[in-house]
């Protein structure tokens, strides 16, 4: 795999990551201050 | 279904091509300069308050750095202890014999409330916010303080640099988080320059003590509910690059997620607990945070229906075909990225530790 296929792979999957993180912080705020604690 | 699909695609293009390019226009036509610096002798007085929990490793380090800033002003140093459990009080012993700095214990209730404590004992006139991890640049101090001779300004925010940007990262997501971050960066800076910027660097930012209130408990994004107080009331926040801390990037994926978890928990929070926010005429940065904070909560959801509704699409014409197929594609490169950053994961004891709330919660 070429260095720049490796990088476009982890930028990709950065992306994917961050905003999977949205959806999931909203769910984990629903649970209260203790999941932050 | 057609609609709600082009209706997505729009909502995704404008977050991340459409406001940045708006706001590159915006600040190229009708930019507010900062009129910056004092006089000899007029320098504010500041408190650099920085909250801790069990960072007893890093305090004594990060104090000497805090101390060795050049400044013309006066400053005073705060440290809050969190509830810590580990050698916090002995670390900094020697400080607080000779004056140094001020220790203050309180018992653990989160960072918001040791911030509290921490401004509540603060005597200088703008407060100088600080985590244990970073260290600041020489110019931080002034570069900072400076922005304050404006009177339209309350607060000023610092540039965070993480070690990714100059690819000495060894995490194993560097090149994402790099990506993101100076895009990000970007768009503080470019905030900043027309009026103000949405929030600020935990690690690294100014306020004036008179714009401080106290925040309540459960505050997750103190670094964004203090400064966007501020604007509410219709001061500035700007973005000063000069003043500049170091971090470094998260070690790898799972870590990452947690703390964008946390920062995108806390963008929601703040609209319950600041609505004024969403309010056109009660918010003078209304458009910039529509278009940035909230945007970024409704993309993800605007991509699971592009998604959903290009693939229940697809039969019907080329271009839904072309959209899924293109989205299938990126979402298998994100599945490669997975399985890079599985592969290169390394235990790193420094991240491994359980950071409290009063880590920073940069980068976002």
């Amino acid at each position: 795999m070429t260095s720049a296929l490796k990088r476009a792979a982890r930028i990709a999957f950065t992306f994917v990551m961050m905003n999977y993180s949205a959806l999931a912080g909203l769910f984990a705020l629903r649970r209260g201050r203790k999941v932050w604690k | 279904m057609g609609i709600l699909f082009w209706a997505s695609v729009f909502a995704i293009v404008y977050v991340y091509v459409g406001y940045p390019a708006l706001l590159a226009a915006w600040a190229r036509l009708a930019p507010r300069p900062v009129n910056k610096g004092f006089a000899a002798g007029s320098w504010p007085s500041i408190s650099i308050v920085l909250a801790a929990r069990n960072e007893a490793a890093r305090l004594p380090g990060r104090v000497a750095n805090l101390l060795n800033l050049p400044y013309e002003g006066s400053r005073e140093i705060i440290v809050v202890s969190d509830g810590s459990t580990d050698q916090t009080r002995a670390a900094l012993a020697g400080y607080c014999e000779r004056g140094a700095i001020r220790l203050i214990e309180v018992p653990a209730g989160g960072k918001p409330l040791a911030l509290n404590a921490g401004v509540a004992a603060a005597t200088g006139e703008l407060i100088v916010f600080a985590d244990a991890r970073q260290r600041f640049c020489d110019r931080a101090l002034t570069a900072l303080a400076a922005n304050f001779a404006d009177p339209a300004v309350g607060g000023a925010t610092g540039e965070l640099m993480l070690d990714c940007e100059s690819g000495e990262s060894t995490s194993t997501i560097g090149d994402g988080v790099g990506v993101y971050w100076k895009y990000e960066k970007w768009l503080r800076r470019n905030e900043g320059a027309i009026w103000s910027t949405l929030g600020a660097t935990g690690a690294i930012y100014a306020l004036r003590r008179s714009l401080w209130q106290p925040l309540p408990a459960e505050t997750l994004l103190d670094d964004v509910l203090a400064p966007m107080r501020a604007v509410l009331s219709g001061w500035r926040v700007v973005f000063e690059e000069e003043a500049t801390a170091e971090d470094r990037t998260a070690p790898d994926a799972a870590a990452e997620a947690r703390r964008k978890r946390r920062t995108l928990a806390g963008n929601y929070q703040i609209l319950a607990q600041a609505p004024r926010l969403l309010v056109p005429f009660a918010n003078p940065v209304w458009l910039q945070y529509l278009s940035h904070k909230v945007g970024r909560l409704l993309v993800p959801w605007a991509l699971l229906t592009v998604f959903a509704t290009s693939a229940a699409l697809a039969a019907t014409s080329w271009t839904y075909a072309a959209a899924f197929v293109a989205q299938a594609a990126f979402y298998g490169l994100a599945v490669v990225g997975a399985w890079l950053d599985a592969r290169d994961r390394q235990p790193d004891e420094r991240f491994q530790r359980k950071l409290p709330v009063a880590a920073s919660k940069e980068a976002r």
